[in-house]
């Protein structure tokens, strides 16, 4: 299994999953032409990771300036895939950052929480 | 559908599952039960899913619109700051030229005016040749001279005034036709 690394770039975000380290992070905006076809590798690289059964905690850091519709669903699915992890007895949480002022992105991440069952952070990045 | 991945593939499956049940006439009550259970269960998880896809959407919707403000006003000081500097542009070029025009009245009036003025004085003199003459002649050239620059002087004010209005009308024509072909 190797870590999965993605660049970000105009349309989409920059993605890390490292099983080595259990920091799974997905940051910045997620506008994809086609969603489902940039998460499915995400996807895919979960369900190996959670069928290797791995035994480290895991912390899901997602910073998000901006996602379309489509984008929302396939973050939840992500998402679910974690909680699934967690059914298992796996050490998961979520932290979701979000930009001081940045009402709309923090209410998102309430949203999310209401419905994934994972220990949610929701953390303010304070402006420079 | 193919192999192709869709946003609601998850979904459609489980629709699709349901469908065969009711099709299949070999399933028996309590069977056909525990698949309608499943298909609440699945039901309320898409309408979960459907309440917060379309809550995160409108918050979303929201930012861009926000965003979208933001821009407008930007875009707003930013036509503000050119249209300052493009007047603070005219009016040096208008400022410019008038001095060029300056510059060529001077020579004009120092050239051709003043030497007018001096020969016509000088010809009232010589068929009057005494000091009253003189001293005529002198004022006459003196005051002459003078009120011709004198006016010259006040005359520049309202000529760069009139310089930079038609260099200003001028540009506003170039940037609406600019504006009309990006448009």
């Amino acid at each position: 299994m190797e870590i999965f690394e993605l660049d970000a770039k105009n349309h989409t975000p920059y993605i890390k999953l490292d099983h080595t380290t259990g920091i799974m992070e997905l940051k910045g905006r997620s506008t994809p032409e086609n969603s489902v076809e940039f998460y499915d590798p995400v996807n895919k690289w979960l369900i190996q990771f959670i069928n290797e059964a791995v035994t480290i905690p895991v912390i899901v850091k997602l910073k998000f300036e901006y996602f379309n519709t489509s984008s929302s669903k396939c973050i939840l699915d992500v998402l679910k895939k974690f909680a699934e992890f967690k059914k298992t007895g796996a050490d998961v949480k979520v932290e979701w950052y979000y930009e001081q002022d940045d009402d709309d992105m923090k209410e998102a991440a309430e949203d999310y929480s209401d419905i994934v069952k994972i220990p949610f952070e929701i953390i303010e990045i304070p402006e420079d | 559908m193919g192999e192709k991945k869709q946003l609601f593939g998850h979904e459609i499956a489980v629709l699709e599952h349901s469908r065969n049940i009711i099709a299949d006439a070999t399933k028996t009550k309590e069977e056909v039960i525990g698949d309608y259970k499943n298909l609440c269960d699945h039901y309320e998880e898409m309408l979960d899913q459907s309440k917060l896809i379309t809550k995160v959407s409108d918050k979303l919707q929201n930012k861009l619109n926000s965003a979208n403000a933001a821009l407008a006003d930007k875009n707003q000081e930013l036509q503000e700051t050119i249209d300052e500097l493009t007047k603070a542009k005219i009016g040096k070029k208008a400022a410019t030229i008038t001095f060029g025009l300056a510059v060529v009245l001077f020579v004009l009036s120092e050239g051709i005016f003043d030497p007018f003025i001096e020969s016509f004085a000088k010809k009232v003199f010589i068929d009057n040749p005494n000091q009253a003459a003189l001293i005529q002649y002198s004022t006459v050239i003196l005051w002459t001279s003078m009120f011709g620059k004198l006016i010259m002087a006040l005359l520049l004010k309202p000529l760069e005034t009139f310089i930079e209005e038609y260099l200003l009308k001028k540009a506003i024509k170039q940037q609406k036709a600019l504006k009309a072909i990006n448009a």
